[in-house]
């Protein structure tokens, strides 16, 4: 599929509205814990925001709260001006797209997509106008007059997504919507979804627990762990500098390698045989990326075992304290032992107490 | 066909014998000696029996009475089976919307399924009763008005609402057992799609639910014009004047009451004849339309 239309959706295509997320809170009834204790986010107008988490983090509840699906425990929620926590789902202006399409099974694809027009009563022609358009833009035109249950799951995919934006909504919700499809339509899909995004102008709300999608769509990325926002940024800042070491375990393949080190009377020994001066002593996390464990230089470590990717090879090695470290290297064999060595400027050091991020205690040199 | 868990065909048809054995005595058999029976003249205590070809269904289809049964039960197949389907259609969408008392509503709706239908014939004789039943103070505002034993129409009536009463269990549990296995994402997305409750009923739910709905129709029309025996057999009797016998009631009466063997099997093999031409028709003019693949 190519998305060649220069123009928006249509001429009136309207742009996104800023969400507001204040003091947002959600209890199941009989749950102890709260799904939520207290969110508070500003979503900007336009932006293509993924919420990402593991599963149970609260992600899926949120989404729905915005979509008005379930009810809000506590707080305020602003689409622009309007609260809309208490509005109706219909109320909201917003679309959703649902992880298993959700597609009417008795309707056509065209019926599905033009169902939301026909509520709203728009006249048919405009109403055939649009239909005619987004199909047109989603390459569905030939398929207008089969049913759900004669589609491709790629092709229900982009139904699904045709009949959430041939509204116009202001805010476009996103369920999980590529986890069903396999793994090259998912990239294809996840291309096109970017390119969508740009021209429709919908602020965009996407769940999912994949953290390349996240990476690739989003323009912040918003973590929760346990209904809390763990850090909300753009996917490089993320990777450049997680905020917690749940952030940098969670993203990242292979994710960051986070060993124990401590700091005494101003100095940090490192397991690569280095030091480096800290702030404050103490027990921390070190943090550093395998793509950025420099090899050749510094301790010898054993090989525990490899994985062979193709394009390169990642290596567990064992630390002298036991510990693991992943490294990647160059595709092709290695001995029983590697010599690596830590870039100053590539160490990440996180609180071993409250695991957030504690950069600025390292001195580098 | 899967490779059968039974070493022996023998072992398996020795588990199916007493469900063929019962068949066989309690349906097949009795089918098979109707169906002979249409052809012979059968002496009313037995001892002999004539071969007549036709002349049986001459007899019975140039009988004016065999007519008028035959348009009553079609008058009841439609008006006990479609509020029969629609009451219940409505209890199961109110149920599965989690309405007010829907808990309460799920198991009391499914009692009257244990009462047997002559129960149900003897309790609703009791209710509509002109002199003690609920419907007594009609009689008092305006005398004679309601009176089931003398007017047709009242007696059609009760036999309705008895055939109701008895077809609510079943259908109900069909049909709510049908909306429940809908996904709800249907329901989240005609949401977003702006659709209120009443529309997410009448566009999503209704045609979804279709092979549910078709399902008891066939089964409902089917069994009022057999099932309506019991009922007619403790209510009205046939009466008043015949205003209630339908087909089921007269082979009965002819049968077992005027010794009439041949024209009650001549009239029995008609009604198997009815009965699955109407459930083929239905077949053939919805079923197409009701399928779906999710």
């Amino acid at each position: 599929m190519t998305l060649t239309l220069e123009r928006p959706v249509t001429a009136a295509a309207r742009t996104g509205t800023d969400i507001h997320i204040e003091g947002l809170e959600k209890t199941y009834a009989g749950a102890q814990a709260s799904v939520i204790p207290n969110l508070t986010a500003h979503l900007r107008a336009g932006e293509f925001t993924v919420i990402l988490g593991p599963s149970g983090c609260g992600k899926s509840t949120l989404l729905n709260m915005l979509a008005g699906l379930e009810a809000v425990g506590a707080g305020r929620i602003r689409f622009g001006a309007r609260e809309v926590q208490a509005l109706a789902p219909r109320d909201r202006g917003c679309a959703m797209v649902f992880q298993n399409y959700a597609l009417y099974p008795h309707m056509t694809v065209a019926r599905n997509m033009d169902y939301s027009l026909r509520i709203a009563k728009v006249p048919r022609a405009e109403r055939e106008a649009r239909v005619a358009e987004v199909a047109r833009m989603l390459e569905l035109s030939a398929l207008l007059d089969r049913r759900p249950s004669q589609l491709s799951g790629g092709q229900r995919q982009r139904v699904a997504i045709g009949r959430a934006i041939i509204r116009e909504p202001q805010v476009l919700l996103f369920d999980e919507p590529l986890s069903n499809l396999d793994a090259r339509l998912r990239n294809e899909t996840r291309m096109e979804l970017a390119q969508l995004h740009r021209r429709i102008g919908a602020t965009s709300v996407f769940v999912t627990h994949d953290q390349v999608e996240a990476m690739t769509l989003a323009d912040r990325v918003m973590i929760l762990n346990k209904g809390r926002i763990e850090q909300f940024a753009p996917p490089s800042d993320i990777y450049a500098a997680p905020a917690s070491t749940f952030v940098a375990g969670f993203l990242g393949s292979p994710p960051m390698n986070l060993l124990a080190v401590e700091s005494r009377n101003g100095r940090m020994a490192l397991p690569d045989g280095s030091t480096i001066g800290c702030r404050r002593d103490g027990m921390f996390q070190l943090g550093i990326r395998p793509e950025h464990i420099r090899l050749g230089t510094g301790a010898e470590m054993r090989v525990q075992f490899r994985e062979e990717l193709g394009s390169h090879s990642v290596i567990a090695l064992t630390t002298s304290d036991g510990g693991r470290l992943r490294v990647t290297a160059p595709p092709g064999g290695v001995g029983d032992a590697l010599r690596v060595s830590f870039p100053q400027d590539a160490l990440h050091l996180f609180d071993a107490e409250t695991g957030l991020a504690v950069r600025e205690l390292l001195i580098r040199t | 066909m899967t490779q059968s868990p039974f070493r022996s065909r023998l072992i398996a048809l020795l588990f199916l014998s007493p469900l063929i054995l019962l068949t066989a005595l309690f349906f097949y058999w009795p089918v098979a000696e109707a169906i002979r029976w249409s052809f012979f003249l059968e002496q009313p205590f037995g001892g002999g029996s004539t071969f007549v070809g036709l002349a049986n269904f001459r007899r019975v289809l140039s009988d004016p009475e065999f007519w008028k049964s035959l348009k009553l039960t079609g008058i009841f197949m439609v008006t006990a089976s479609v509020p029969a389907v629609l009451v219940p259609l409505v209890l199961a969408m109110a149920a599965d919307r989690g309405l007010r008392t829907s808990r309460i509503a799920r198991n009391v709706l499914v009692w009257p399924k244990g009462v047997a239908g002559a129960s149900i014939g003897v309790i609703f004789g009791f209710i509509f009763n002109p002199f003690v039943g609920i419907l007594t103070p009609l009689n008092q505002l305006w005398p004679g008005i309601w009176s089931p034993g003398t007017d047709g129409v009242d007696a059609f009536i009760t036999l309705i609402v008895a055939n109701l009463w008895n077809g609510i269990p079943f259908n109900f549990v069909i049909l709510l057992a049908g909306l429940q296995a809908l996904p709800d994402t249907y329901s989240k997305a005609a949401a977003l799609d702006g659709a209120g409750p009443w529309r997410q009923a009448l566009d999503i739910r209704l045609p979804l639910l279709a092979p549910q709905l078709f399902f008891v129709l066939v089964l409902e029309f089917t069994e009022s014009i057999i099932n309506a025996f019991g009922l007619i057999d403790t209510m009205t009797r046939g009466g008043p004047g015949g205003a209630t016998t339908l087909l089921v009631y007269k082979i009965y009466a002819d049968g077992f009451k005027g010794y009439d063997l041949s024209g009650a099997s001549t009239q029995t093999v008609l009604l198997m004849i009815l009965v699955l031409l109407i459930a083929a028709a239905q077949f053939l003019l919805m079923e197409r339309r009701v399928k779906y693949e999710r």
